[in-house]
């Protein structure tokens, strides 16, 4: 578009948005570059992510549990286990000889895996039988090959009765190592290094596919070591079969909103981007990639498109309004308008995120939160700076179906004609609306009343995944797999040999045993009544512990001498002075946890506990218990942040406490009507779904944000009627549509994920941000058009807070009137002999002489009054059209030695060559040639000017006189000159100049220009004048910036035309060695 | 402003043009001083100390000794209480400047030095310059391929200004336009070379690419005995000569380099003692050095570049096996650079920098390809009286790197507030990882008179 028309028929705004998007579009190419890079660095970090699925990585690692847990660990030598079963349908149970023989194999090939401690393999093929003898007792492995208690033969059915019998002798191995019933026994192997969990379990399940299992036998794998292991696993695949499809379904709905590719492409550069940062900072700063993690990409693929949604919506609009106009003005115009709303928006969501950072305890959703508002804020920077380069860039072509003109007065396609109608209906009916909305709001109350804080670890699976059964399985049929540990420590050594002290903790296992879900309890109390039991015939009565130490200290000493002394060290240390006490639970859930652990801790306090002896809840059901015991809290917390942020800045963005509290009602609905989806779905409030709420609060209020905007611009211009509310739905409703689209669809596609704690997630956010999103529509409107606040209505003076102030903006408008009137009325003066192009022609006509020598000074004054001088010696040359020019700075030292040499050639096409030399550097430096429209070194003149001394490049503008006017006593002719197309306005950054030539000596006397955006910039005045060896010649100019209120005065002297100049001067190699 | 120095200014000027008539001027008229206060401060940011506080005057005198020619004196007094840099009295009995080129010091904390002192004079269209000056080759920032005339002071590493921190030399050099080329010619009687600190000052180097670390098993507990360098002494035999062609062909400005020098670090010649320890007998090297360089600009952008080979170069080699603990090998090294330039306010210009070398040996301690990048970004604001810039140097294989942060204010025509800060990270075995440790933020204020 031609930019004279701009200028009269529809002036490009000049507010400082539309500046910084004119100036962001003029850098397109660096900031593409400097994107694309980013996207490439920040990217190049996150094959480095590390993977946690542990369970001790949702806890704080300084969290006295799991520090207690530790040390518990440290001293008995405990590891997360892997825990192998094998379940028979066989009447004789696992005491089949196929079945035992399976148990051994197993057990050989478990002890073989590189990353399990052969040492704490734990197996009937591994463990020993206490028995008594004659003489003492016996330990002996239950598949001892040669052995004085179990004399069949391995692996018959004799030896089977045997094993089987002395099980029975031995409660410590019923429900821990073999089912109560004899239906399992299990092979418990401990990792050497848990981070190593992954691999262990893929060759525990490799081991298990190939053994020979007779028929009736059953093999599961489960335990924590498995459970971590696997999960790995089972995220990572989860990940890449989730993320590619919210990246396709992200796709289909800009397809959807916008019908070209440009729309569909650019957003997800947008998205690569902000996934690249947010997972790359991740790994750049050490944090681990957790289960929860997978769900922040698929959230950053719906939120970071959300920005783009609105911005190529509003280009479109901007598109039709102004078919012809530029491109780039559309973009600037777009941006100008959608960067506001954006912003906030994406405040508004990082709050929500940042909210969820502040109030968590639990490390995945603490970085959650925090990654989460980086990929928001990284969304928002790519989509201000990278989104509107791009749309530079991006060849132009017709406008998008959707938003074509029609020849009603709606649009025409599907979803705006939809939204017209939704609208209608709406604000008909806002009564029942709102009706609607509080039984919502009270069904929702009443539902977060029955919500259950609980979480498992195994729940992270899939019912139909194997390791869910195998746990399940186990847990039915043995003790369980959980383990609630206490630790006992005693004041001195041996004080374990102690039978009171034993008495205490077989008192403890009592207690365990009474509790739900504990189905065992084993100490090394266990192992000394066995021992007593032997060394006194077997006898039943004997299963107790004996009253005198010295006995119990001996029967220690008996055992070590036929079995290995290291048979304890799960139950007790070296020195006998702490033990532990371990009950099995065969649920992993908070629900159970949370009564497990306070009774046995009230145990411990009223009971146990005594001078000498006490007991410390531990081990992972009490770890499980600590970190999920504050979700709760935190999810409160994480509410009461989020929604208090997102309010205080809606009230701010508003100014009216009642626009604020309108614009949140959208997200407390979606949030209670998710409570009650929960408390009434029984859906329980854990991990995933505690995080549902910051997040849908800070999406959510993005669309009320928009709407309450849009109404309250709709209502300024229109005043608030339901003609105006009504033009809120076909625009700004279309583009909701499209955001809330792609939010709840990217959200949606989490529930095709395998992990269910990431389907409830994503389900829930979907459920809300689709209720804000309809409150947004319907609540919002119908409220406003019943409460009509006051902040909506019309102002009676126009102060809009989000837009640049006016007024100096207006004042430069007048400015540019004042002046046009000035010149048109000038223009009724008698009709010029000459034509605009003529006068040119002549002023470029003008003698200047073929060489010249000269001094000048530089007097740059700021708007303070504050001047620096600067004088220079400068040398002019023609050669045929060749125009050579050199300048050697002289003052202040500072810059004395700067030179600066031009080759200015005849052929506009064709760039100047320059070249500065910088003493700092002692080099000549070859510089890109300014555009023309740039100021010269720190002054306020362009190059252009300074090259060509009074005088104008005829090919660059279309010229019109256009009358005439006195200046400094002269009637000049006053001559308009337009650039003749974009890319010389772009490069004189002009567009127009208006010059008042005298014809005398054919100079403009008094020069205005006019920026890109029809701002009066610069005035250009003549101040002397002198005829030098018969050459009229510019002695004194001024310029004076009326932006920047920077003012030059160039004054020449010593000026000769007749001094030949040497034509060597005009050479890189004089530039360097200076005057 | 000072009319009478404009004048002078316009009258040498008008000195180097035919038929100007200079000799009528009185001496006053032809000879003008002016000279630069500068004050800089760097505190360590690690642990808050004083790392320099220089008072530097640099005097210049500029006189129009026509027929006779146009003589230039520069001189620097410079005054550093903070006696960081180079702590205490200098050892100058085995100084690696020339004696011509010598620092005067007065105390630990005083140094006065003649920075340049040289005549230009024309014959015909021969121009010479003869006395101690500098002489710049290349066309990169910051990276040295062809920038070899003259050698360095390593006081602040590379932190100065380049004009700063070059030594000039005594020289003699002529021009002479040949065609459209220029043909320049160098003799540099100076054998001076790179001006390292020594063990105790905040730049003394310490990586293992240019100070040799001796394995242990030559050691074994034995000394190790570091000896003065050898240094070049025959004069016209000893001196550095080179010639640089340059032209401008087709809007390309180009140049062709030969330098025949010495390498401006000593190489450290490695011998085990009988018995354990290990002696060292630096030695400075002939090398030839042959390069070219070529510079355009396209619209907003501008391409750079420069590349050499240099003959018998030598590198440290800490293997044991070594026969003298370095090896020799030729290096080919290159820069490309590319400027943009936008709104005459804003440059960004990035460098690559690779030097290649043939397969280094096992205990070498640089790659066969080193590789450095660099980025600056500078923006001026307010009519160019601010000017930000930040400038990264990264090395790729040493993954080390410097990044240099400035803020410039011309407050008065005269007066110029600096503020900035250097940053070094990386590897402390890298280049400019080494001064991890001095990390610093500066102030400094420069006075015109």
């Amino acid at each position: 578009m031609y930019l004279h028309d701009k200028a009269h028929s529809d002036p490009f705004p000049n507010t400082p948005a539309h500046n910084v998007f004119w100036r962001i579009t003029a850098l397109r190419w660096p900031i593409i570059l400097v994107s694309l890079a980013l996207i490439a660095v920040t990217g190049a970090f996150v094959p480095t992510l590390v993977n946690d699925t542990t369970a001790d990585g949702f806890i704080d690692p300084d969290d006295p549990a799991l520090v207690y847990r530790d040390r518990v660990e440290q001293i008995f030598g405990l590891k997360d286990p892997i825990v192998t079963a094998v379940i028979t349908q066989d009447e004789n149970g696992i005491f089949e000889p196929a079945a035992l023989e399976l148990v051994e194999w197993l057990t050989d090939r478990i002890e073989r895996v590189s990353n399990v401690d052969p040492a704490r393999v734990t197996s009937l093929a591994t463990e020993n039988h206490v028995v008594g003898t004659f003489d003492g007792m016996i330990v002996e492995e239950f598949f001892e090959r040669d052995g004085d208690h179990f004399r069949a033969p391995v692996h018959t059915p004799e030896r089977g009765v045997e094993i089987r019998d002395a099980i029975a002798d031995f409660p410590l191995y019923q429900g821990s190592l073999v089912a109560r019933d004899g239906a399992a026994t299990i092979i418990i192997s401990e990792l050497i290094d848990e981070d190593g969990a992954e691999a262990t379990y893929d060759e525990i399940m490799a081991i298990v596919a190939e053994a020979p299992i007779p028929d009736g036998v059953e093999l599961h794998v489960a335990g924590e070591g498995a459970v971590a292991g696997y999960l790995a696993t089972y995220i990572e695949r989860d990940a890449q079969r989730l993320n590619p499809v919210a990246g396709i379904v992200i796709t289909i709905v800009l397809a959807l909103a916008f019908f070209s590719v440009r729309g569909a492409m650019l957003p997800n550069v947008i998205v690569l981007g902000t996934v690249a940062a947010s997972l790359g900072l991740m790994a750049a700063s050490n944090v681990s990639f957790y289960v929860i993690t997978n769900g922040l990409i698929v959230n950053l693929i719906g939120i970071a498109v959300a920005g783009s949604i609105h911005i190529f919506s509003q280009y479109y609009e901007e598109m039709r309004q102004r078919p012809d106009a530029d491109k780039r003005q559309i973009v600037v115009r777009a941006m100008a308008v959608m960067w506001r709303p954006v912003t906030l928006t994406t405040v508004t969501t990082a709050a929500g995120f940042l909210a969820l950072a502040a109030a968590a305890d639990m490390p995945p959703i603490r970085y959650f939160g925090l990654f989460g508002a980086v990929g928001i804020v990284v969304a928002w920077v790519y989509s201000m700076t990278l989104l509107p380069a791009a749309m530079t860039l991006w060849p132009r072509k017709r406008l998008p179906r959707p938003f074509r003109e029609t020849t009603t007065e709606t649009a025409d396609d599907l979803s705006s004609r939809f939204m017209t109608g939704f609208g209608r209906s709406v604000l008909a009916r806002p009564r029942i609306i709102l009706g609607i909305a509080g039984l919502v709001a009270v069904a929702g109350m009443a539902g977060a009343t029955q919500i259950i804080a609980n979480d498992a670890r195994i729940d992270n699976f899939q019912p139909s995944e194997p390791l869910y059964q195998a746990d399940h399985a186990i847990n039915r049929v043995m003790d369980g797999t959980y383990y609630l540990d206490v630790m006992v420590e005693t004041a001195d050594r041996e004080d374990l040999h102690r039978p009171e002290n034993l008495r205490r903790i077989e008192a403890l296992q009592a207690f365990l045993l009474t509790l739900p879900h504990v189905n065992g309890a084993t100490s090394v109390v266990d192992y000394i009544k066995q021992m007593h039991r032997a060394v006194n015939e077997n006898r039943i009565e004997y299963y107790s512990l004996p009253d005198d130490p010295l006995l119990i200290a001996q029967l220690f000493f008996l055992y070590n001498a036929s079995g290995d002394p290291t048979d304890f060290q799960e139950e007790v240390d070296y020195d006998y002075q702490r033990a532990l006490v371990r009950a099995n639970v065969d649920r992993g859930a908070y629900i159970t946890n949370s009564v497990l652990v306070p009774a046995v801790e009230r145990y411990l306090a009223e009971a146990f506990n005594a001078d000498g002896i006490t007991g410390t809840v531990t081990g992972r059901v009490n770890v499980d218990y600590h970190w999920i015991d504050g979700i709760a809290e935190n999810h409160a917390w994480s509410v009461a942040l989020s929604f208090s942020a997102v309010l205080l800045m809606v009230v701010v963005v508003f100014r009216s406490v009642l626009g604020g509290v309108i614009a949140v009602i959208p997200v407390g609905m979606s949030v209670l009507l998710v409570y009650a989806v929960m408390g009434y779905g029984g859906v329980w409030l854990g991990v995933g779904t505690s995080m549902f709420a910051a997040i849908a609060i800070g999406l959510g209020v993005d669309f009320a944000i928009h709407t309450v905007e849009r109404i309250r611009v709709l209502a300024r211009r229109n005043g608030l009627s339901d003609e105006a509310l009504l033009k809120l739905f076909p625009s700004t409703g279309r583009a909701l549509l499209f955001n809330f689209l792609a939010v709840a669809l990217g959200f949606g596609v989490l529930v095709t994920s395998d992990v269910p704690p990431l389907i409830e997630f994503g389900s829930l956010v979907a459920v809300a941000v689709s209720t804000a999103f309809l409150a947004a529509m319907t609540v919002v409107p119908a409220l406003i058009k019943l409460v009509r606040p006051a902040f909506l209505s019309p102002p009676s003076q126009e102060i809009d807070m989000g837009e640049p102030k006016r007024a100096p903006v207006a004042g430069l408008g007048l400015a540019v009137l004042v002046g046009t009137g000035l010149v048109l009325s000038a223009s009724e003066a008698p009709a010029q002999t000459l034509s605009g192009l003529e006068v040119m022609q002549r002023v470029e006509a003008r003698d200047d002489g073929e060489h010249v020598t000269r001094s000048f000074t530089l007097e740059l004054t700021d708007r303070n009054g504050s001047t620096r001088v600067e004088e220079t010696v400068g040398f002019r040359q023609d050669f045929g059209d060749e125009r050579r020019s050199i300048i050697f700075y002289t003052e202040p030292t500072n810059v004395r030695g700067t030179g600066f040499l031009t080759f200015d050639y005849p052929n506009p096409g064709v760039d100047d060559d320059q070249w500065l030399y910088l003493p700092a550097l002692r080099r000549v430096r070859r510089i890109s040639a300014s555009d023309r429209g740039d100021y010269f070194l720190g002054t306020d003149f362009t190059y252009e000017e300074i090259k060509q001394e009074q005088k104008v490049e005829l090919s660059d503008y279309t010229f019109e006189a256009i009358g005439t006017e006195m200046v400094d006593g002269v009637e000049t002719v006053v001559v308009e000159g337009i650039p003749v197309d974009e890319a010389i306005a772009d490069e004189l950054r002009q567009s127009r100049a208006v010059w008042r030539v005298d014809p005398n000596i054919w100079m403009s006397r008094l020069t205005d220009y006019y920026d890109i955006n029809g701002n009066h910039v610069r005035t250009v005045r003549l101040e002397r004048v002198e005829r030098i060896d018969g050459i009229d010649t510019a002695m004194q100019v001024f310029v004076e910036n009326h932006l920047t209120g920077h003012s030059t005065r160039l004054t020449f002297a010593d000026v000769d035309y007749e001094a030949a100049v040497d034509a060597q001067l005009f050479s890189q190699a004089r530039l360097r060695r200076g005057l | 402003m000072q009319p009478s120095k404009v004048i002078g200014g316009v009258v040498s000027a008008a000195t180097l043009l035919p038929g100007a008539a200079g000799a009528q001027e009185s001496w006053t008229d032809r000879l003008d001083w002016r000279g630069i206060v500068d004050i800089e401060l760097a505190i360590e940011t690690d642990d808050r100390d004083l790392q320099k506080w220089d008072f530097v005057v640099e005097p210049e005198i500029t006189a129009d000794l026509a027929p006779l020619g146009d003589l230039t004196v520069i001189g620097r007094v410079r005054l550093d209480p903070a006696d960081e840099l180079e702590p205490g009295q200098r050892d100058t009995s085995n100084d690696v400047r020339s004696p011509a080129s010598r620092r005067l010091f007065a105390g630990d904390a005083a140094d006065l030095e003649l920075r340049e002192f040289f005549l230009d004079r024309y014959v015909d269209d021969v121009f010479l310059r003869l006395g101690k000056q500098q002489i710049v080759w290349g066309e990169a920032d910051g990276l040295r391929v062809l920038d070899i005339v003259n050698p360095f002071d390593f006081r602040e590493f590379i932190l100065p200004e380049f004009e700063d921190y070059r030594i000039p030399l005594w020289t003699a050099q002529a021009e002479v336009p040949i065609g459209p080329t220029i043909a320049q010619f160098v003799w540099i009687p100076d054998r001076t070379y790179d001006d390292v600190p020594e063990a105790d000052g905040t730049f003394a180097f310490t990586s293992p690419r240019v100070v040799p670390r001796p394995p242990d098993i030559l050691v074994g507990g034995g000394p190790v005995i570091v000896e003065a360098p050898d240094r070049p002494d025959t004069v016209i035999i000893d001196d550095d000569y080179g010639i640089r062609l340059t032209a401008f062909v087709g809007g390309w400005d180009l140049s062709a380099n030969y330098l025949y020098h010495f390498q401006d670090q000593p190489i450290p010649f490695r011998h085990a003692l009988p018995g354990g320890g290990v002696r060292f007998t630096p030695r400075y090297e002939r090398t030839h050095t042959i390069g070219g360089t070529f510079t355009n600009a396209f619209g907003d952008f501008t391409i750079r570049g420069e590349a050499a080979y240099s003959t018998d170069r030598f590198f440290i080699d800490n293997d044991a096996a070594s026969a003298d603990g370095v090896f020799e090998t030729g290096e080919f090294g290159y820069v490309l650079g590319l400027d943009y330039q936008h709104d005459a306010d804003l440059l960004i210009s990035g460098q690559v920098f690779q030097s290649i070398i043939e397969d280094p040996p096992l205990g070498a301690t640089r790659d066969q390809v080193d590789t450095n990048l660099t980025l600056l970004v500078e923006q001026e604001f307010l009519n160019d009286t601010v000017t930000a810039s930040g400038l990264l140097i990264q090395n790729v294989n040493d993954g080390d790197g410097l990044f240099q942060a400035a803020v410039e204010y011309q407050w008065r025509s005269n007066v110029i507030l600096r503020a900035g800060a250097d940053i070094f990270y990386g590897d402390e075995d890298g280049l400019n990882g080494q001064f991890d440790d001095a990390d610093r933020i500066t102030l400094g204020v420069e006075i015109g008179f």
